[in-house]
């Protein structure tokens, strides 16, 4: 019994770290209408600043975390101003399908430019960002865990609570539903969208940064938790941002039963399995609301 | 009576070129495969020939994926699932059967199409970006499948696969590529430029309006998925003869984006975009690799300034290249 | 009007295709090897995931060819470096480039095994020796047994298969039971192993290893490369009730991970990891969570190894790992001697003489190449060829133990210098 308990959090855990990158993802396609295929290397960017933070600058944990937030949502906002702003200058028709090439794009020379920069080697934390474990029922989980798993629920709590209760979120709300009627009503579109795009790179970053006790920051430590928000995206459906956390819960208990029964090779076979069977039964994810964006044509 | 003469030649010429045109060939067409096909005759060193056979193999690949996103207007991202499946199927009944590896290509073909349908029943009732995780997922999947089913594929060791013709000169090798090449094209052709073709166009632009005009688009997506992933198999089986040994990372992602990126460079909807593009870019990306990641980089750059700036990509910058040198000449003609 | 303005395409479209070709062709052409310029292929992975790996391959080879002043004789040396991309396919159409474009004579190394499998059958279609590639695979090996004497100018791996190399943690562990020093609570061990060619050949071997040795194998799993979240797994590894875990892991954030994590929820079990310090910075991920692993490594303990650590750092800024930088270092400058050698027996360095001398004198064992950094003697005998004569005066990986930042070496005897430590919470 105890072990199933311990089963059930260390998925809650596990599942709560794919969330925080899913709510991008998901704030990113509702809002823009952008496939992000680089959100991973946003995370990555986290992990290299919150390493810089707390190894260099020597910070503590929350303000490394912070600065990693910071610097990407930067950066997320220039690369939203560089790429994005033309493109929709430019682009009316198959505008999402222009996207996806572009942001496969911007992942290809944001892995390789931090490579040329920072080299190869493999930035991680000695002893993390917490030292000490926890005992819950007689097993060990690690501090850095716990705290790292709090800090990601209180990021996606803090971004409900802005969306549904400033004028700021309200306004991002209103152009995810209806962007013509926004604008009409006053809504500068493009702060909106710069806003936006920063924001949901910020919660990436400190999705790694949050991470960098667990996965140290190399070019392409993005890439598994860029597969595992979509998985989460599109189990839960779009326009739902508390429900990630729900989706992200049941992709952790997945891939822990799935390593149990199967072994961990068969991960993705197990949730992409019930992921897929789930997109044939109810095209707009578990928790997906109608006409925000609808998977069926 | 010349004038009568004259006429009939005119008519033998017209017959010779619609016939072409009935396959797909324009005049420029003709030519560009005519320039191809003649590449062993005066192209002497081999590694340029592997490097043409291997752009072959992207840009027929870029074709076939070009089929569904520029048609129907649905990325499949799960495409290198296809070139693995056609790929370890004539791998393993080649080395674990001792199946002709001619009849092993014909599988990998047979059994892609097979699997195209599937998917293409999978997506059915699935639009845009929805339709594209389906079939990403279903690769990530079979990439873990064939990864852990270790007495099929024998794992992430890789399976070494005997080349289709035990040759050192690759004058063999690429005919059987050409010929793909040209099996893909025309078929991709012939089926855009049909009924079914007008079909997919509209279900692409809009569904709703196509099926209220009595277009059943579950009907043509089935088909379209059946083709295109089928000729995927075919281009992968040749693959795993080519490349001497296959690993399960032929279903990676990356892969896909590869194939993508040709064809969305080369050109949505134009079918030989894909080979075009292929043809330009891999031979160029090959002779940048000294640059290390820079060429990555420009890569990547490329692809953001192609989405941006020309998203019709290089068939439409020939299109329109082909339509000011018409006009020109048609002024000068009046002249 | 029409006709005239399709022919006139037709003519643009072959005018832009030839000068296309022509283009191309003449970068090649003007690569063309000046006669005492000696043009060396190094296939290694240098972009794409394995871009460490295959950068501290080249760093090796080319920190051992810059302290002979990249000359051999009156040959001055030049790398083509082929870039591999990890992809079997993609590494064989720049080799083959290397080969007939820049006109290599020769070549050295290679990391994955897969692309050792492709560029085989370049060179020996071209008759280009290639020298020491570390794939360590068993397709390699099948590949050279069908034909040897087609497949020879694949001239030796750098790297045996991993069957040959698990001896040490078997014998570490059984005299650590002899010697009353351990007493298991059980003898169930379970095996884990990155889901690669190597970690699957390792596990496979390692598992038969301990199970004749008597233990009883009660858990194997196979993890997905980069996966660094294994409390599942541990969790369900801890419930089987084992005294033992073996398993190798190669990249560095994983293995790292897997050790943290292991003391994270008090797996109760002696760790054998091998693949931990396979980069320079290993302590600096895992810390001091990697006390008491077991892992195979060469260190570099020798004053000549110390030297090459810091000629290394100075010249790359980067800590070298030992089976990488190390080993590409000794290979290269096996290579060298391999050089050196054709020059004197033969007065001139060309294919088939560098060819000769392999057959001559690599092969049957001859040349060899003593007091590496990293290995005592580099070593190959008709038997065993293509792999390496492994063994304490040769090739070997002695087995260390993690302990505060520091490697100490406790296996095989003639290398100890330390004792191997048993924890509290296996006893």
């Amino acid at each position: 019994m105890d072990n199933i308990i311990y089963a059930v959090i260390i998925s809650v855990i596990r599942g709560g770290f794919y969330s925080l990158m899913a709510v991008g993802l998901s704030l990113v396609f509702g809002v823009m209408n952008i496939a992000n295929f680089a959100h991973g290397e946003f995370y990555m960017l986290g992990a290299y600043f919150a390493y810089c933070g707390s190894v260099v600058f020597r910070l503590n944990p929350f303000l490394s975390i912070l600065f990693a937030g910071a610097a990407v949502f930067v950066i997320g906002v220039g690369v939203e101003k560089a790429v994005f702003v033309p493109l929709r200058v430019r682009s009316k028709k198959n505008w999402l399908m222009n996207t996806f090439l572009l942001t496969l794009g911007i992942s290809i020379i944001m892995q390789n430019l931090v490579r040329v920069v920072v080299g190869n080697r493999n930035y991680g934390l000695r002893r993390g960002y917490f030292q000490g474990n926890m005992q819950i029922f007689g097993m060990g989980i690690s501090n850095d865990r716990i705290i790292c798993f709090l800090i990601s629920m209180a990021a996606i709590v803090g971004l409900m609570l802005f969306l549904n209760r400033t004028r700021l979120g309200r306004a991002i709300r209103a152009v995810s539903q209806d962007a013509t009627g926004a604008q009409l009503v006053g809504i500068n579109l493009g702060f909106i969208y710069s806003f936006t795009f920063g924001l949901s790179c910020a919660l990436a970053a400190i999705a790694g940064a949050c991470l960098l006790f667990k996965d140290p920051a190399t070019p392409i430590v993005g890439l598994a938790p860029l597969y595992k928000s979509w998985f989460v995206l599109i189990l839960v459906g779009m326009g739902n941002v508390g429900a990630s956390i729900i989706g992200g819960i049941i992709v952790g208990f997945l891939e822990t039963l799935a390593v149990d029964w199967l072994g961990s090779g068969w991960m993705d076979v197990m949730s992409l399995g019930i992921i897929m069977l789930m997109l044939i039964i109810k095209p707009n994810g578990l928790f997906g609301k109608k006409g925000v964006k609808s998977a069926v044509e | 009576m010349p004038e009568k003469q004259e006429g009939r030649a005119n008519t033998t010429k017209r017959s010779v070129t619609d016939a072409f045109k009935g396959l797909g060939f324009s005049p420029a067409g003709i030519m560009a495969m005519l320039i191809l096909g003649l590449m062993p005759v005066y192209i002497t060193d081999n590694a340029f020939l592997r490097v043409m056979i291997s752009s072959m193999m992207y840009g027929a690949f870029a074709m076939a994926f070009d089929f569904t996103s520029g048609f129907i207007n649905i990325t499949n991202f799960g495409y290198s699932a296809f070139w693995g499946i056609g790929a370890y199927t004539t791998a393993i009944l080649m080395m674990h059967y001792g199946v002709n590896p001619w009849l092993g290509m014909l599988a990998g073909f047979l059994l892609a199409g097979v699997a195209g349908f599937g998917l293409g029943l999978l997506t059915i009732r699935l639009g845009g970006i929805f339709a594209s995780c389906m079939t990403w997922f279903l690769a990530l999947a079979l990439f873990a499948v064939a990864t852990n089913w270790v007495g099929l594929t024998e794992g992430s060791k890789g399976m070494s696969v005997d080349p289709l013709i035990a040759s050192d000169s690759y004058t063999g090798i690429f005919y059987i590529m050409f010929a793909i090449v040209l099996i893909v094209y025309v078929v991709l052709m012939r089926v855009s430029n049909s009924n079914i073709g007008i079909a997919f166009r509209a279900i692409g632009q809009d569904t709703d309006a196509a099926q209220a005009a009595g277009i059943d688009p579950a009907r043509y997506k089935l088909i379209n998925f059946t083709i295109s992933c089928a000729l995927g198999g075919l281009i992968g089986a040749f693959y795993a003869h080519f490349s001497g040994i296959i690993i399960p990372k032929i279903f990676q992602t990356s892969n896909t984006v590869e194939i993508m990126a040709l064809s969305y460079i080369g050109g949505r909807g134009s079918i030989w975009g894909g080979l075009l593009g292929a043809m330009l870019l891999l031979p160029v990306m090959d002779y940048m690799k000294g640059m290390m990641e820079w060429r990555l980089i420009l890569y990547g750059l490329f692809m953001i300034l192609a989405m941006i700036f020309y998203p019709a990509g290089l068939s439409g910058l020939i299109n329109i290249v082909r339509g000011h040198i018409g006009r020109i000449l048609h002024l000068s003609g009046k002249d | 009007m029409l006709c005239r303005t399709k022919s006139f395409s037709v003519g643009f479209a072959v005018i832009a295709l030839c000068a296309l070709i022509f283009t191309v062709f003449n970068t090649g052409a003007a690569a063309a090897a000046d006669a005492k310029t000696l043009k060396l292929a190094l296939i290694a992975p240098l972009t794409g995931a394995a871009a460490r790996s295959g950068e501290e391959i080249r760093n090796g080879a080319d920190l051992a060819f810059s302290e002979i002043g990249y000359k051999v004789g009156d040959y001055k040396i030049e790398f083509v470096y082929v870039d591999s991309e990890s992809d079997a396919e993609k590494a064989a159409r720049a080799y083959e480039r290397a080969i007939t474009q820049d006109g290599v004579v020769t070549g050295l190394l290679n990391w994955h095994s897969w692309v050792s499998v492709s560029c085989m059958e370049l060179s020996a279609k071209y008759k280009v020796p290639h020298f020491f590639g570390f794939g360590a695979g068993q397709e390699i090996n099948d590949k050279y047994r069908r034909d040897p004497e087609k497949y020879k100018y694949w001239v030796g791996k750098g790297w045996p298969l991993p069957s040959k190399l698990i001896t040490g943690y078997v014998e570490t562990i059984r005299d650590a039971i002899n010697s009353g020093k351990w007493t298991p609570r059980n003898k169930n061990f379970a095996v884990y192993g990155v889901d690669q060619d190597w970690g699957r050949m390792f596990g496979a071997s390692i598992k038969e290893a301990f199970e004749a040795a008597g233990w009883t194998c009660v858990a194997e799993d196979w993890v997905p490369v980069g996966e660094t979240e294994f409390y599942p797994l541990l969790n369900k590894i801890k419930s089987r009730n084992v005294s033992l875990i073996v398993g190798t892991i190669s990249d560095p954030p994983s293995a790292a991970a897997i050790i943290k994590q292991s003391k994270e929820i008090n797996l109760p079990a002696m760790m054998i990891l091998d693949g931990l310090g396979w980069v320079g910075e290993w302590y600096d991920l895992a810390g001091d969570s990697a006390n008491y692993v077991i892992d195979q490594i060469p260190g570099f303990s020798t004053a000549t190894s110390k030297k090459f650590v810091e000629d290394f750092k100075a010249k790359y800024n980067i800590d070298p790992g030992p089976s990488t930088a190390g080993m590409s270092y000794d290979l290269a400058k096996f290579f060298i001697e391999v050089l050196k050698t054709t020059l004197a027996d033969y007065g001139e360095i060309t294919s088939e003489t560098v060819m000769k001398t392999a057959e001559e004198k690599v092969i049957t064992g001859k040349l060899t190449y003593k007091d590496g950094v990293v290995h005592k003697e580099y070593k190959y005998t008709p038997d065993n060829f293509p792999d390496l004569e492994v063994g304490e005066n040769y090739y070997i990986f002695p087995c260390v133990q993690y302990m505060d930042g520091n490697m100490v070496s406790v296996w095989p005897s003639s290398q100890k210098n330390g004792e191997l430590e048993i924890p509290d919470y296996v006893k």
